[in-house]
């Protein structure tokens, strides 16, 4: 898993469903889709946790005129690619939030601070929240963003987080839930319970 | 909008017919340009060089290139690991109408790899001055935007020095966007002689420190507007006896400028002569060791660039085919002009928006210490017009 102690970034703005943060590329590399992330709030007695659901990179024309070269030289890539690239955007999707060491589905009473910083969760925050699997009706429900897709995303890394024995259980356990939710939209839940397939196998 | 359209629209149509009318001029203009200038690459040098002799301490133009004429400037070969490094400078003017009196000048650099696919380096200096002795001259006078600018000079110079000596035994280039002639000392008004030499001894010291790294050095000037060779090719028409009697006439092939002259006569790639530079300000230089040459650069892309050069750039062939040939690949891929430049004025900019940033956390440092931030009430007023973002 990926070095949970360093920040992946930082809030620029949030809302009580959303936050979306800034980050420059570095050895960390970019944050994945679907990875479970958290930020502090209310003074740091609340850390919200979320769901990384879009990664953005925007272009300007500079960029945009390098890109229509044949022969970009190898130093004007890097520099465009690590020096020069804006810094990468990432919004996460409101799942819960831990607050007095318990972890809560749902939306918090406050979204984060504007620049605090943002972590991917430590693998024993993921087994933890991810007992209560209620905030998959969330993702579900949630409007503007790759719900299928996200939600097989983030139980497939939920379940990476579990013992080798144990993670085809947490899925199984997670597929039964979905299909209680969307019983009846059974093209969505075959759709949904294929692209989890992988992770069963 | 402030801007009264129908007294502007028939001055802009005057405009384009004025540069329309202007150019077919300078098209004939330039034919008899060209047609001097051929005359003189076949003077003997003794003869030019006698020419610039008898115009004295009055000349002020260029200097007869001591490879001559005849030397081809086709592209040379580009050396193997080149490191370029480019500097660039950008400066808040200092504003009597903030909360608080200040001026910041902000110089960045980068350093790159010719074809290694490595991040280049890029470095940052940002310096506010708001003492009392950095916002007023020895004189009391307070500072203006041309000391500003000076500083900045000097300071891009200063970061170059910096930057490039860590190049190991690759080859390097050091490129500054500007003349290399550090022309803000003559405007810095008010500037006790002290102070200036004290700026231009730091500069020298730069350029000579770039030098002792063995790297070479090049102020690179887009679209220049000088006259400097044509002025050369008007004096070589003069016979002898006329300058010592009559002096050096005004430049005849007048609103024309070099820039024109070699975009005609320099094919894709080449590069002029490169010229000496009789500026009184150029003396200085030289007492340093460091006069300034120049010459012109019509780029892969077309455009003609000045290249400005310390004289031991000048005097050295392999430098002189390192300037040519970096300033060559670094515009390859951008137009003409050096991608390290480009970058190196993108680290350095300082936009109107960060102007403001700063005067708000300014305003909010006084106010943590019980001062009362107050900007003037021409500059509230401006925020209440909406004028303050305006171009004055």
């Amino acid at each position: 898993m990926s070095d949970v102690s360093e920040p992946i970034g930082r809030v620029t703005r949030c809302s009580t469903q959303t936050f979306s943060g800034a980050v420059r590329t570095s050895s960390l590399g970019l944050p994945a889709f679907g990875a479970c992330c958290q930020a502090e709030a209310e003074d740091g007695r609340v850390q919200v946790i979320g769901v990384i659901h879009d990664i953005r990179i925007e272009d300007d024309p500079f960029a945009r005129q390098m890109a229509t070269l044949d022969d970009l030289p190898a130093e004007q890539l890097a520099d465009a690619q690590r020096n020069r690239q804006a810094p990468v955007e990432f919004s996460a999707l409101t799942l819960g939030y831990l607050e007095a060491g318990h972890f809560f589905s749902g939306l918090p009473p406050q979204p984060p601070f504007t620049l605090a910083p943002v972590y991917l969760m430590e693998q024993e925050a993921l087994l933890k929240f991810s007992r209560d699997l209620s905030f998959t009706r969330q993702i579900l429900n949630a409007e503007g963003v790759p719900g299928n897709e996200l939600l097989a995303a983030v139980l497939k890394h939920m379940a990476a987080a579990y013992p080798a024995g144990e993670r085809e259980r947490f899925l199984l356990q997670a597929g039964r839930t979905i299909a209680r939710f969307l019983a009846g939209d059974l093209p969505r839940l075959e759709t949904i319970l294929h692209t989890l397939q992988p992770g069963l196998s | 909008m402030s801007l009264d359209l129908p007294q502007l629209l028939p001055q802009v149509q005057q405009l384009s017919q004025s540069l329309s009318d202007r150019q077919a001029q300078q098209l004939t203009l330039l034919d008899e340009a060209i047609h001097s200038y051929e005359a003189m690459t076949n003077l003997p040098l003794a003869e030019l060089e006698e020419r610039v002799s008898l115009a004295g301490s009055r000349w002020a133009g260029a200097l007869a290139p001591a490879e001559g004429f005849d030397r081809p400037c086709a592209p040379p070969d580009l050396v193997a690991g080149l490191i370029v490094s480019g500097a660039d400078g950008s400066q808040i003017y200092p504003d009597r109408h903030t909360a608080a009196a200040f001026y910041l000048v902000n110089i960045a650099a980068i350093r790159l790899q010719h074809d290694e696919p490595v991040a280049p380096e890029t470095f940052t200096k940002t310096d506010l001055y708001f003492e009392d002795e950095q916002l007023h001259h020895d004189s009391g006078q307070p500072v203006g935007n041309a000391w500003v600018n000076l500083q900045r000079d000097v300071a891009e110079m200063g970061i170059l020095s910096e930057v490039c000596p860590n190049v190991g035994d690759r080859p390097g280039l050091a490129l500054l966007d500007n003349s290399l002639l550090l022309w803000m000392m003559l405007q810095a008004h008010g500037a006790g002689e002290k102070s200036l030499d004290r700026y231009l001894k730091n500069y020298l010291d730069s350029m000579a420190r770039i030098r002792a790294a063995g790297c070479a050095l090049a102020g690179i000037i887009d679209r220049p507007g000088s006259h400097n060779v044509l002025a050369l090719t008007q004096l070589a028409m003069l016979p002898c006896t006329s300058l010592e009697a009559d002096g050096i006439p005004p430049v005849v092939f007048g609103g024309l400028s070099d820039r024109q002259l070699f975009f005609r006569l320099l094919p894709v790639g080449h590069r002029s002569p490169c010229f000496g530079l009789a500026s009184p300000l150029n003396r200085d230089f030289q007492a340093a060791g460091q006069a300034i040459h120049f010459f012109y650069l019509h780029t892969t892309q077309g455009q003609i660039l000045r290249v400005e050069v310390p004289g031991w750039v000048a005097e050295s062939e392999p430098l002189l085919d390192r300037v040519h040939a970096g300033i060559l690949r670094e515009g390859r891929t951008t137009g003409g002009f050096p991608y390290a430049l480009i970058r190196a004025h993108e680290l350095a900019v300082v936009t109107h928006a960060e102007g403001r940033m700063l005067e708000d956390w300014i305003a909010r440092a006084l106010a943590e210490r019980g001062l009362k931030p107050e900007a003037s009430q021409k500059s509230w007023t401006k925020t209440l017009t909406g004028a303050s973002g305006s171009l004055s």
